[in-house]
């Protein structure tokens, strides 16, 4: 009895090693410094997410969360509470931690296949809170983080993949730039505080040169002339050491990690392989592609002001972003309350996130919400503020992720300009400044 | 509301647009945006097509020259000319694709000028959003070149009015001295009619720092809102007249008070609904107005005469013979008189399309008085020196001479605001 269990134990393993591709981890010293470097991402993730009230029962109650278009009940999923509600929530993500300890402990050990399990599990959960849980949890770092995972994880021939998808999405998004914000550097000089330590005359070279080198330059990471790559690889180190000074630690800490793991003094030339086992890296460089292209090519209008279709793929730090929602909520008695928001990022502008409280007021509210109408100003690297959404009743409208909603009017379409922004302060999460104010 | 401007500026006009301010490099780069836009997606496309490229040759699928057969030097040449080809490639597809999307709708000003006003709204507006204010302005004077200045000036307010539909008060720096200053006219009255009378200070203020000394015509548009907002009876009219007075740096005939009573007599801003003015008294309404409103009020009443009492007088110089002789029944001591000659040679101007011999054919039949007549053509020549050129203003002048010639070539060179100010006894 013992022993087929010990049989079926070590079948279960050897399909999941083979499955996975552990040998990979287990003959390249490269890949074990990625299994480090991805717990180390992952912990820093969920150091965030322990804080995070996003998906709490709570934060369902008082809607105040963000599901995808995809799966707007995802807040009745929601079961953990926290601080000050209950302990639940940390209970877990202590639970985590302590694989991660376990994971650690596998690292040091050499054993690989454990250390990947742990890994595979704390992905998943990340993953499944990031894509179906909540929508705020999402990122532009959240995604590259979660893909840089995924292909660790996940696909053969990891190495090579994990250098050319890193390369390939340095590559995608600079498609979010080929834009006036960036072009013409407004993107900053719109700030109070403009680029740092650059001043703003020299904004558009700098921001142009990051353009010319996430088209051109970031390929010679792959190189295998020596000089090109160091100068690639000295030049992306340099650069993420100085987004820090604008956006913190999260992704410059995994973009260094992996550029020093992959692209370092460890770095080699390996051939692209084209066998049966590369399929799925392929196709996953083929779907990062079309994912990133879609809201340019399918969605109407510019989606750095309607943000539609943006999630799809990378959309970091695409514009500065300045808004005003104004909504005026009738109730069954004929009672109204009417509140102006201004926000500044664009979580706040997002008119989906607007729609999508909205749309649960209007069904959860227990004093009968009659209508609600709304109206959103939003201004991008310091231009007009465009009246994008104007509806006498948000209620009565639907939102579709794959095309434009026409409820959503674009400065092409014909938004109105209701005024000018003035300089605005760059905040790394909200700005507190800004007030929330109810009539 | 006061939250608002705090942390926004909610104005109408330009002012307090602070976040956008460019500087040199991003001006000169801006012109050429749209070039560097296709320039970037065209070498994003090449070096993708290169990759894929690449990495199909290198996997064998399609059958390629054994790596030794070729030089490698011709190898980095042939890689260099596919990205360098690809991108040139690109850019000109991606340019003519720009080209055409920008092009894509317009039309030529046969098909223009067959449209009914509607679709000549609907056109602009259509324009106005695809390719921006500025640019469907260009493309719209481009469709009415040639057309006689009263024509441009009737369509310019057309555009007005659908500048300020599609982009608001933002659309306020797109409007310049064009046509007349037709854009403006109907932008600014509309903005006012929309917006009650806090825009007028804005806008006059607005009017003043853009224009500087040429802001009397937008101005003038003001005066056009303004009475458009009170609507057309006698007491409109009066209540109009006192906003014009409380603005700054108002002319006294020709600014906000002009088209008020341009607006009151034409009705211009009511489109399609457009309806001249109807009475009875030829003097009206300037015969009841206190003087310091019936001088404006005569100057702009042989516009209302031209499109009323002789509007169907086909021939020119009857009908203006005909309102030289209302203007001569104005009294006020002769004052009134005057000023309603000027007021003749500032419609006759553009309604013989500033042709400078007819002008002298008809201001010399106007009035018996040679200082009438030499008003006409004073006025005339200012208002051509406006619309046209101060040489071909300086030919209406030839039939005077001493101080009233000197008087109306400084009014043709606009030297000094001898139509205004001077007195020409």
């Amino acid at each position: 009895m013992r022993g087929s269990a010990l049989l079926f134990f070590e079948r279960v393993r050897f399909i999941y090693r083979r499955l996975f591709s552990i040998h990979e981890i287990e003959t390249s010293f490269t890949l074990q410094l990625l299994t480090g470097a991805s717990l180390f991402i992952l912990f820093r993730n969920f150091s965030g997410f322990i804080r995070e009230g996003s998906i709490t029962v709570e934060a369902f109650l008082n809607n105040n969360y963000l599901c995808w278009p995809y799966f707007l009940d995802c807040g009745e999923l929601y079961f953990l509470h926290m601080l000050p509600n209950g302990y639940s929530q940390t209970a877990l993500y202590s639970g985590f931690l302590f694989l991660m300890a376990l994971i650690a402990y596998a690292i040091a050990k050499g054993k690989w296949t454990i250390a990947h399990l742990g890994i595979l599990i704390l992905w998943s959960w990340q993953t499944f809170a990031i894509f179906a849980l909540s929508m705020e949890l999402s990122s532009s770092y959240m995604y590259y983080a979660t893909v840089l995972i995924a292909v660790f994880l996940f696909l053969p021939h990891k190495l090579f993949f994990s250098q050319f998808i890193f390369v390939f999405l340095y590559f995608l998004a600079a498609t979010v730039k080929f834009h006036e914000g960036w072009i013409l550097g407004s993107i900053f000089t719109s700030y109070e505080t403009g680029l740092p330590f650059v001043s703003d005359a020299y904004a558009p070279v700098a921001a142009n040169i990051l353009i010319i080198f996430q088209v051109f330059g970031s390929w010679f990471l792959l190189s295998q002339r020596m000089i090109l790559q160091r100068v690639a690889f000295a030049f992306s180190l340099l650069f993420h050491v100085y987004s820090g000074i604008l956006i913190l630690y999260g992704f410059p800490i995994l973009s260094i990690l992996y550029l020093l793991i992959l692209f370092g003094p460890l770095y080699k030339k390996i051939e692209a392989p084209f066998d049966f086992r590369s399929i799925p890296g392929w196709a996953l460089s083929l779907t990062l592609l079309i994912l990133q292209l879609f809201p340019i090519l399918a969605i109407a209008g510019d989606h750095r002001i309607t943000q539609e279709g943006n999630r799809f793929g990378l959309f970091m730090f695409e514009a500065n972003y300045q808004c005003v929602a104004e909504r005026d909520v009738v109730f069954a008695e004929n009672e109204s309350e009417r509140t102006v928001h201004f926000g500044s990022g664009r979580g706040d502008c997002d008119p989906y996130a607007h729609w999508f409280r909205t749309r649960n007021l209007c069904s959860r509210s227990d004093e009968g919400v009659e209508s609600v109408a709304f109206s959103l100003d939003v201004s991008i690297d310091g231009g007009p503020f465009y009246r994008i959404v104007d509806e006498e009743n948000l209620c009565a409208v639907r939102y579709h992720s794959f095309t434009h909603n026409d409820w959503i009017q674009t400065p092409e379409g014909g938004a109105r300009v209701v005024g000018y922004p003035v300089e605005n302060k760059l905040f790394y999460y909200r700005n507190p400044l800004l007030p929330h104010v109810t009539f | 509301m006061d939250l608002l401007k705090e942390h926004l500026i909610i104005l109408p006009g330009l002012e307090g647009n602070t976040a956008a301010h460019l500087n040199v490099l991003q001006r000169a780069m801006e012109a050429f945006l749209e070039p560097i836009i296709v320039f970037y997606w065209a070498a994003w496309i090449s070096v993708l097509a290169f990759l894929i490229v690449r990495y199909v040759f290198s996997s064998g699928v399609i059958l390629r020259r054994p790596k030794e057969r070729m030089p490698k030097q011709s190898g980095h040449i042939a890689r260099a000319l596919f990205v360098g080809g690809t991108i040139v490639l690109v850019t000109l597809l991606g340019a003519i694709f720009v080209a055409q999307e920008n092009a894509a709708g317009t039309i030529g000003q046969a098909e223009y000028l067959a449209f009914s006003e509607d679709e000549l709204a609907m056109y602009l507006k259509g324009r106005i959003n695809a390719v921006g204010g500025q640019r469907a302005y260009k493309e719209f004077g481009d469709l009415i070149g040639g057309l006689k200045d009263a024509q441009q000036h009737s369509h310019a307010h057309l555009f007005g009015a659908s500048l300020y539909e599609v982009l608001g008060d933002g659309g306020f720096s797109v409007c310049d001295d064009k046509f007349l200053y037709g854009c403006f006219h109907e932008f600014t009255g509309r903005s006012i009619a929309e917006q009650g009378l806090g825009a007028a200070h804005n806008l006059n203020q607005a009017c003043i720092d853009n224009l500087k000394e040429r802001s009397l015509f937008c101005q003038h548009g003001i005066g056009h809102g303004v009475q458009a907002f009170f609507g057309y009876s006698d007491t409109s009219l009066k209540s109009a007249l006192a906003v014009c007075k409380e603005l700054p740096e108002n002319d006294p005939i020709g600014g906000c008070y002009g088209g008020v009573f341009m607006e009151y007599n034409l009705r211009t801003m009511l489109g399609e609904e457009a309806e001249v003015r109807r009475s009875n008294s030829p003097l009206e309404p300037c015969d009841t107005l206190p003087l310091e409103f019936s001088r404006a009020c005569s100057f702009w009443q042989s516009q209302w005469w031209r499109n009323s009492i002789t509007a169907d007088v086909q021939n020119e110089e009857e009908a203006y013979v005909h309102m030289g002789r209302l203007c001569t029944s104005f009294g006020s001591h002769g004052e009134l008189d005057d000023i309603c000659f000027r007021g003749i040679g500032n419609i006759l101007a553009p309604g013989v399309d500033f042709e400078a011999n007819r002008i002298k054919e008809i201001c010399s039949v106007v009035s018996e008085q040679s200082f009438q007549r030499a008003l006409c053509l004073i006025s005339a020549a200012g208002r051509s020196a406006d619309a046209v050129s101060s040489d071909e203003a300086e030919k209406i002048c030839a039939p005077l001479k001493e101080a009233r010639l000197a008087h109306c070539l400084a009014a043709a060179r606009k030297t000094n605001d001898a139509v205004r100010s001077v007195k020409l006894e």
